[in-house]
């Protein structure tokens, strides 16, 4: 079998056997904390986030988020927006704008359709302007946002449109990459329900493999925006 | 640099190389961009350097010498979420394993993620073989694809074309318009790619870590084509050498740093993907099967070798190839495999057998750049004195069992070539110690090799081909002291 055939190979050459006990995991490990209230992670992260390239933004009211979704939708043709089924938080903000005849919503209810529904989403999304979403985390000392599908549809709504509008609050923004993966370890403590994807975004999508000069955009979103919204 | 080492195939590329203007020229502007980056990178760590690096050294030490346990933990966290995990001994497993895979699913287009492990075991070959498209999505593996080449380096496999290469390949290849403009050149890949990840039926990509507690794979990218190819199509296959696991999620805390730090100096990379197992509802987002093949293909022999064992913690970040005073003359190609640059002189004599990469460890002033540079501390130097020594001591009789072309008709011609090296290297020594150990012998040997130089010039094979054999003094210092003092 070939399992047993290369794990008994590597037995052999690392001196174990079957029946070796676990090892004693390492010692812990961890960053100097900074202890940084609220309005000094806010701060941090936009700091991080617009020096790659993203637009981070503060809103206080629906209003605001109204206006700021408006003015990424494209004047010279009918709009196509994604929202995942998570943008709960702000959805009065958003849902003003959408309803609107010139522009056509796709939503993850769209999985859920009798025909082909995996094939009709994915080339819906391919013709999207905007896709918002939502976060469950962001790391402020690197301007990243943090999405867990759990329950939620929202890793191609923010990767597949060409813009990326993220709504953020502001309680669920951690220090550093070490506390976030404190808090992701307790979702993977529950055995039974582990999420299968997290993803973290940081900024829009770039590359420099010519000529080693960045070029923004190649395969996922051109433009990143945040909104921060629940500020103490 | 001992050339009776040097097999032919190594010097005629470096020498290619090396009178190659443009790849200079790109060469140098890579090193500029990176050199200059690292400062920068380091700086905004989160936390100190050198405490990051012993911590990472750390990690693998403990992973690797206990990595059946952490890979059983790992494949069993994995299947425990949905996933499939197959277990291959060698190249050829993994590649029947994945186009029987794709077969059975009716797969005509496999859209692939960066992987160098893929390119080590040709996977994309077999794909083909099978009636299997695949199609490289990271823009430079895309480049290199349309050219037929292989990448130059482990992060940026495209960095030997210039913008006018790129431009041309894509209006010669896919009947682009021409145009030299960076943006324009992505956005006309980018185009072209959205397609094609909507019709893919199956993502492949490496792993750049495995995390044994979790059963979860780690993917880092800054294009999208990772997640693209993972979201997209209805099957995901990952491919990973079983020196990727880490023990802990916590790990990543200093393995992504490092990582995105040493490879492209970014604090944080634009996308990690971090997949364990499947999609729990048939509704929601994402591939419906994901499979795993856990891959040997020669590092359990590395693994059993002590002195070379730590080559197994190598994070594939191309920091040393970056710094390496030859790689930035030479470049990839010229390394002849996969892997170029100090790792890829450590690796290839392992994996293909020390016969025919022998060029390799010696193709190195031993400044030790690599071991400075390396987020995981591997004494690159130490391994490769190492196999200089094995080679000189004939230990090429070792055949790593994955080269498939037999070493034995090179073997006899190899071990007459050395016995010949190696006594005129004796003689050689000799002849010296003779002369330094006599003031009349130097003074005679030092007067008639002036004479013979004044007369013929003076050769040294392999070293008065690059370089001028200083004339003696005339008169020589010892010929003026006598003079002015005696």
């Amino acid at each position: 079998m070939s399992k047993e055939d290369l794990l008994n190979r590597i037995r052999a050459a690392v001196g174990r056997t079957a029946s070796s006990t676990a090892p004693t995991p390492l010692a812990p490990f961890d960053f100097p904390p900074a202890n940084l209230n609220q309005q000094s992670l806010v701060e941090r992260f936009i700091l991080e986030l617009e020096r790659v390239g993203g637009h981070v933004v503060l809103v206080h009211s629906s209003e605001e988020i109204e206006a700021y979704v408006k003015s990424l939708l494209p004047l010279h043709k009918d709009p196509v927006v994604a929202v995942s089924d998570s943008t709960s938080a702000c959805e009065p903000g958003i849902r003003e704008c959408l309803e609107n005849p010139t522009v056509r919503m796709i939503s993850p209810r769209d999985l859920v359709q009798v025909e082909a529904p995996a094939d009709n989403y994915k080339n819906a999304l391919i013709q999207a302007d905007l896709g918002i979403t939502s976060c469950d985390y962001a790391i402020a000392d690197s301007g990243t946002l943090v999405l867990i599908s759990s329950r939620e549809q929202q890793q191609m709504i923010s990767l597949v449109p060409v813009v990326h509008l993220c709504l953020l609050d502001a309680s669920r923004l951690v220090e550093n990459l070490s506390e976030l993966l404190l808090e992701l370890q307790k979702f993977f403590d529950r055995k039974d329900e582990t999420p299968h994807r997290i993803t973290l975004i940081t900024g829009p999508s770039r590359t420099a493999d010519i000529e080693q000069t960045v070029a923004i955009g190649v395969h996922g979103p051109t433009e990143l925006h945040v909104l921060i919204f629940g500020l103490q | 640099m001992d050339s009776q080492n040097l097999q032919p195939g190594f010097v005629e590329r470096y020498q290619r190389a090396l009178q190659n203007p443009q790849l200079q020229r790109a060469l140098a502007n890579v090193i500029e961009k990176t050199s200059a980056a690292r400062p920068l990178a380091m700086a905004s760590a989160s936390d100190d350097w050198e405490r990051l690096r012993r911590r990472a050294r750390e990690i693998k030490e403990h992973a690797i010498d206990n990595l059946d346990y952490y890979l059983e933990q790992f494949a069993l966290n994995v299947e425990r979420q949905g996933g499939n995990v197959y277990w291959a001994n060698d190249a050829a497993a993994a590649n029947l394993y994945i186009t029987t895979l794709a077969r059975a699913r009716g797969a005509r287009l496999a859209v692939k993620g960066k992987s160098m492990i893929s390119e080590e075991i040709e996977l994309n070959h077999a794909l083909k073989a099978a009636g299997i498209e695949a199609l490289e999505t990271d823009l430079g593996e895309f480049i290199v694809q349309l050219a037929g080449e292989r990448p130059s380096h482990i992060n940026m496999p495209a960095i030997h074309k210039t913008r006018r290469d790129v431009a041309d390949l894509f209006t010669e290849k896919l009947n682009f318009e021409h145009t030299e403009e960076i943006p324009r050149l992505a956005s006309l890949a980018r185009k072209l790619l959205r397609e094609r990840f909507a019709a893919a039926d199956i993502g492949i990509t490496g792993v750049n870590f495995a995390v044994a507690e979790t059963g979860t794979i780690v993917l880092v990218e800054n294009e999208g084509n990772i997640r693209m190819s993972t979201s997209l199509p209805r099957v995901h296959v990952a491919v990973m050498s079983i020196e990727k696991i880490i023990p802990a999620l916590a790990d990543l805390k200093v393995f992504l740093q490092l990582l995105s730090l040493s490879a492209s100096g970014q604090k944080a990379v634009s996308y990690v993907s971090m997949l364990s197992g499947v999609k729990r509802l048939a509704t929601d987002e994402g591939p419906e099967e994901f499979h795993v093949v856990i891959l040997d293909n020669g590092r359990s022999e590395m693994l059993a070798n002590p002195d070379l064992r730590e080559s197994l913690y190598c994070i594939r970040c191309g920091a040393c190839l970056n710094s390496c005073p030859v790689y930035q003359k030479i470049g990839g190609h010229a390394y002849g495999w996969v892997y170029p640059g100090p790792i890829g002189s450590v690796l290839a004599p392992q994996l293909i057998g020390r016969e025919k990469t022998k060029d390799l460890p010696f193709a190195s002033s031993l400044c030790g750049a690599c071991y400075e540079v390396c987020p995981v501390k591997i004494n690159i130097p130490k391994m490769l004195l190492h196999l200089r020594a094995e080679i000189k001591e004939g230990a090429s009789e070792q055949i790593a069992p994955v080269s498939n072309i037999s070493d034995q008709q090179l073997s006899s011609l190899a071990r007459l070539k050395q016995r010949i090296g190696d006594t005129a290297e004796h003689s050689a020594f000799r002849a010296w110690a003779r002369i330094m150990n006599s003031e009349r012998t130097y003074r005679r040997t030092a007067r008639l090799l002036r004479l013979v130089q004044k007369l013929f010039g003076l050769r040294v094979p392999g070293w008065t081909s690059t370089r001028d054999f200083p004339p003696f003094a005339e008169p020589s210092f010892r010929e003026q002291w006598d003079k002015e003092v005696s």
